[in-house]
């Protein structure tokens, strides 16, 4: 701060400072300076210099004193207090300063005050205007600058809720708003979706961990985006290892194909990690609808029910959707879903094919065969509901309620006739697996019907699991035990491990009818007589099954075979039937 | 629609802000109605809070003008309200033109007021911070370009802590912030206690809990462990007006114990 030198022949700068210290100790905390009080000071030296020269100028102007009063405000000394104390001090000092009394220079004093005063309290108004707009600008500006971040948050939060973090992809949920707006708006004809699943994620996850399945999974989506990219579809994550790719327009199934091999090409390209060399498959389903009249929701369960099939096809396949398989499929599960309440209202009934002794012709037992009245559907074979049973484990429930039926039919020819026929139930393999439940089954019902247990016999399938499961076995041995038949069913056409028919409770050998039907009376070549010998050797014996002509009746004969079974004998029939016959042969008997 | 949990804090010309308050008391204009009527409440039961208000920013020039004489080239002023006069950067500039500044501030106006005030002026940011977040503010972007954390820093934390109540924990945040910093870097705070206060305490604690930042009650012992580590230099942690004041009258207009405010300045060893 340069102190201006006091006008010359008036006083010296010791008066000055004298004077800015004096306006200094007045004006102090009435408002804040950003200046150490040395600086103040001499600030307020500076202004006393040049009030002083205006005071005591020739002529009298007191103009410049305004300015002074500006300037005061503009280095901070501003508060209504500063002015106050300022025309106190001044008012006071200045005429001494001087060289002259209030009272001679009262008036030049005055006017002086009055124009500084008037520069101050201009400069005050001024500085409050600006600071007041200032404030507000700030205000605006922040409250834009909030807006901004609280939109980009919004923003940040709604991406978040319709994109996948691990991949940064779109999720399932935007998807399906995007082809529910396809759906909407129209403009595409055709939209074909493709349904990814990464069939190789779940085994590298078990394996090695959901860092590195993380890992594959983003190398997947990455590979998948840029291919996508390329090809101008959008792309999605769907779920867990599945992506799909909507395919708008798509220039027919060539078009699709070609699309599905670069996929399965692009993803079937190892993933490399720093350890590891990750193989990769992927599965794809396609479907190719009209968008006119699509359902959304329905494509979207097309399209995952064709990437089943594909992944049933093996790896790196991919299947186009077909109506028909779709039907078929849809149809065997609402079968399914019927078959609880087929049980409940007793919609399954038996039907009885005679099994035959060659020797004299005689019945010397039947098969108990279901069937289904279906409500809608009319009579089912069995060949239509068993294996769904056997899926959703209703086998068990139906099985039960079959062998009571059986049961209850056996003991009434039995009080017909003294050689009843027995009656061959078929037990599939989780009946067998339920084995205490079975055995309690079949004993408490032999007690209840009052049936001898030599007239049940059971049929069990020769099957992969029996040899080897000491369970099975267990139950096996448990219901020979009480005196039941077992006898082993289309023997031949399955799993054949002889080792173990030699320990198999069984009595029994049904010839798989498969062998009957190739047999001519040319052949030279047939297992039909080794098949027969070999019961023989085990000590059961041998029923071929599917018999349908003399010709294949009497060789059966010839070569020994104990019984048979097939529409020359016999077709299944209703119980009334079997009756009638039974009563015809005691009548013949007679 | 309800303010989201991410949201920044909301603008509210309409609730008193303790930085808006203490532009009043210096004599600014940066204020609104609200916040002039609260003022005036105030300063009927303590008529002194103009006086402490510039009593607290004479030290943070001093404090300011010392280290930068000191060789300090970067400060981080927390709790920096609106840019009044005498900034940061104005004074540490007249010392060393190259002193880098970041400001921080929890209120949006007064984070926009200093983005325009120091618009085109390279080395000097303001930013919205929370100190009860001292993490987001030493890992901030701006924080992280503009300041050094290998060099000396200069970290001002003043009349802001009696805004910091202690159930959020300000020996924590302390902890944090201190030890952020390397060795040679200073602490200066500025803590209004109550030791010295001779109005009606409950009435001001009151008044401030309308405010968007609610006063804490301290005392000065209670001021000595957020240095922690850090030893003070002279004259330790005193009345604001007794630190190292460049003049030796009471020409500030206040008695030294009825500044109610303590400050002092630590360095790192």
């Amino acid at each position: 701060m340069i102190v201006e030198p006091a006008p010359r022949g008036f006083t010296d700068g010791s008066h000055i400072t004298r004077v800015a210290r004096a306006w200094a100790r007045a004006i102090a905390g009435a408002s804040y300076v950003p200046m150490a009080h040395v600086d103040i000071e001499l600030r307020l030296a500076g202004f006393t210099t040049r009030l002083l020269r205006v005071l005591t100028g020739q002529p009298f102007d007191p103009s410049p004193a305004t300015q002074i009063g500006v300037e005061l405000v503009e280095a901070h000394f501003a508060s209504p207090e500063t002015l106050g104390h300022t025309i106190s001090v001044l008012a006071d000092r200045l005429p001494p300063l001087a060289g002259t009394s209030l009272d001679s220079s009262g008036r030049r004093v005055m006017r002086l005050l009055s124009a500084l005063s008037v520069g101050y309290t201009r400069g005050l108004r001024e500085r409050t205007l600006d600071e007041q707009e200032s404030i507000r600008q700030a205000t605006v500006l922040a409250q834009l600058q909030t807006e901004h971040a609280l939109r980009e948050s919004q923003e940040a939060f709604r991406h978040a809720a319709v994109h996948d973090q691990l991949t940064g992809l779109p999720n399932r949920i935007f998807f399906e708003k995007q082809l529910a707006d396809l759906i909407e708006n129209g403009g595409a004809h055709h939209v074909a979706i493709c349904f990814i699943g990464i069939t190789s994620l779940q085994a590298i996850t078990d394996r090695f961990g959901h860092v590195l399945g993380d890992k594959a999974l983003t190398v997947t989506a990455d590979r998948l985006r840029t291919l996508a990219r390329s090809l101008g579809h959008p792309l999605a994550r769907f779920a867990g290892d599945q992506f799909v790719m909507l395919i708008e327009d798509p220039a027919g199934t060539p078009h699709l194909a070609g699309v599905a091999d670069q996929i399965i090409a692009t993803l079937s390209t190892p993933v490399h990690t720093d350890r590891h060399l990750l193989p990769m498959s992927a599965s794809i389903g396609l479907v190719d609808r009209p968008i006119a009249g699509m359902d959304a929701n329905d494509v979207m369960r097309a399209a995952g029910m064709t990437l089943q099939w594909a992944k049933a096809e093996g790896t790196n396949r991919w299947q186009l959707f077909d109506q028909a398989r779709s039907d078929r499929e849809i149809a065997k599960h609402a079968l399914t879903a019927d078959l609880a309440g087929g049980i409940d209202r007793d919609e399954f009934f038996l039907e009885y094919q005679p099994l035959v002794r060659l020797e004299d012709r005689a019945v010397i037992g039947v098969e108990a065969l279901v069937r289904w009245h279906h409500p809608r559907l009319g009579r089912l074979n069995p060949g239509r509901f068993i294996d769904l049973a056997e899926e959703s484990g209703q086998i068990v429930r139906l099985g039960g309620r079959l062998l009571d039926k059986a049961c209850r039919q056996a003991r009434e020819w039995a009080k017909l006739t003294d050689s009843p026929p027995y009656v061959s139930v078929n037990v599939a393999v989780p009946q067998l697996r339920d084995g205490a439940g079975l055995l309690r089954t079949v004993d408490n019902l032999l007690q209840e019907v009052g049936l001898a247990p030599e007239l049940l016999q059971l049929e069990i399938t020769e099957s992969a699991s029996i040899p080897d499961d000491p369970q099975l076995r267990r139950t096996l041995d448990d219901i020979a035990g009480l005196g039941v038949r077992l006898a082993l069913d289309d023997f031949g056409s399955g799993y054949s491990n002889l080792g173990y028919l030699q320990n198999l409770p069984v009595n029994q050998l049904k010839i798989d009818m498969q062998f009957v039907r190739d047999w001519k009376p040319s052949s030279t070549k047939s297992l039909l007589p080794s098949l027969v010998k070999l019961a023989h050797d085990l000590r059961l014996s041998a029923l071929a099954e599917g018999v349908e002509t003399l010709q294949q009746a009497e060789y059966l004969e010839s070569i020994g075979c104990d019984h048979v079974q097939g529409y020359y004998f016999g077709k299944p029939q209703a119980a009334s039937s079997i009756t009638s016959l039974l009563l015809e042969w005691s009548a013949e008997e007679l | 629609m309800d303010r989201p949990e991410w949201a920044p804090p909301g603008i509210d010309v309409e609730r008193p802000s303790a930085a808006r308050l203490y532009d009043y008391f210096l004599g600014g204009s940066h204020n609104f109605a609200a916040d002039r009527a609260m003022a005036q409440q105030l300063l009927a039961t303590a008529p002194d809070i103009p006086l402490i208000a510039q009593a607290n920013r004479a030290f943070l020039r001093r404090a300011v003008h010392m280290l930068a004489e000191s060789g300090i080239r970067q400060f981080l002023d927390i709790g920096s309200g609106i840019p009044t006069l005498g900034n940061v950067h104005e004074v540490a500039r007249e010392v060393a033109p190259d002193a880098r500044v970041v400001y921080v501030d929890l209120d949006p106006v007064a984070v926009a007021h200093s983005s325009v005030l120091i618009r085109g002026q390279e080395g000097i940011a303001a930013i919205q911070g929370d100190v009860r977040k001292p993490g987001d503010i030493l890992h901030h972007e701006t924080v992280r370009e503009l300041i050094d954390f290998t060099e000396p820093v200069a970290l001002l934390v003043i009349a802001l802590l009696q805004f910091v109540r202690d159930e959020d924990d300000p020996a924590g945040i302390m902890a944090q912030l201190r030890g952020a910093l390397p060795s040679g870097s200073y602490l200066a705070i500025s803590h209004g206690v109550v030791d010295g206060w001779r109005h009606d305490k409950e009435m001001v604690k009151s008044l401030y809990s309308r405010t968007t930042t609610p006063a804490a009650s301290r005392t000065r012992a209670e001021v000595v462990p957020f240095f922690g580590d850090f030893e003070l230099v002279d004259p330790g942690l005193v009345w604001v007006t007794q630190w190292r004041p460049d003049q030796p009258s009471n020409i500030d207009g206040i008695k030294a114990a009825k500044s109610a405010v303590v400050a002092g300045v630590g360095r790192k060893p």
